[in-house]
């Protein structure tokens, strides 16, 4: 069977004031949704080497999403899995390269979501992501910051039409770009 | 003072408007739990890297090798 994806809409962040990203009126014709992004914060304070994206679905800000299989890896710790198993107000991943310490480098994730326009089920998806620190101490000791991959749900039942992405510290970087594809399956 | 910025994907129109105050509000409550949770889960690896440290030096004052070790504790 043949496979299309057909990029649905596209932002790229300018200036440093954007602090939120909504997709909204998502047209509900494709079988599966995929978000890819490259992203980076604003952020310059110490308290945060890296950020974390995450991401609502139709405004819902209520505790309604759940997820796990969070895995961050330090070059040289022990892998640190961190498996969330609480009801949360958000899905939340730390992938976001910040500006604290002159860091220059993106995050990157790959936002899966399977046939989104269903009714009458939980939704369930993947992310993949990654971000790697471009501090020279870091970097001389190994250190990076990734997850293979990650599984999330939202538990509400109706159709997914608005997707959010913003981080917890600060605005996005004038650059981070966010793309949309709907994948059909014939 | 940050915005959002909201893409139609029906008609392609993007609208940018600025956060209200209950947003940043929550905005910084969230940044502020996140951190808490994370610093918390750093005291607990720390203790676990501690504990993992005087394990193995106990098992070494009692005779085992660095291999040995690692076979009884993956």
């Amino acid at each position: 069977m043949a496979e299309a994806t057909e990029l649905i809409a596209e932002q790229v962040v300018s200036g440093t004031s954007t602090n939120q990203i909504t997709f909204s009126s998502i047209p509900q014709t494709y079988d599966d949704l995929k978000f890819i992004m490259q992203y980076m914060s604003t952020g310059t304070s110490s308290s945060w080497e890296y950020d974390y994206l995450t991401t609502n679905f139709n405004g819902d800000t209520t505790n309604a999403y759940y997820q796990q299989g969070f895995m961050r890896i330090k070059g040289n710790n022990d892998p640190k899995p961190n498996m969330q198993t609480s009801l949360q107000s958000r899905v939340s991943y730390d992938s976001i390269g910040t500006s604290y310490n002159g860091q220059s480098n993106p995050g990157i994730c790959e936002f899966n979501i399977p046939r989104y326009s269903d009714s009458g089920r939980m939704k369930e998806g993947t992310a993949r992501f990654a971000w790697l620190s471009s501090i020279d101490s870091d970097w001389n000791n190994g250190y990076s910051l990734t997850a293979p991959i990650a599984f999330w749900v939202y538990t509400p039942t109706g159709p997914i039409t608005q997707v959010s992405f913003k981080g917890l510290s600060a605005n996005w970087k004038a650059g981070s770009k966010f793309s949309l594809y709907g994948i059909s399956n014939s | 003072m940050p915005t959002k910025v909201v893409i139609d994907c029906s008609t392609g129109i993007e609208t940018v408007s600025e956060l209200t105050d209950e947003e940043i509000a929550a905005n910084t409550a969230a940044a502020a739990a996140a951190k808490e949770a994370e610093d918390a889960a750093a005291v607990v690896a720390a203790q676990a890297a501690t504990d993992k440290a005087s394990g193995n030096a106990k098992l070494k004052a009692l005779g085992l090798t660095d291999e040995e070790i690692a076979a009884l504790v993956g």
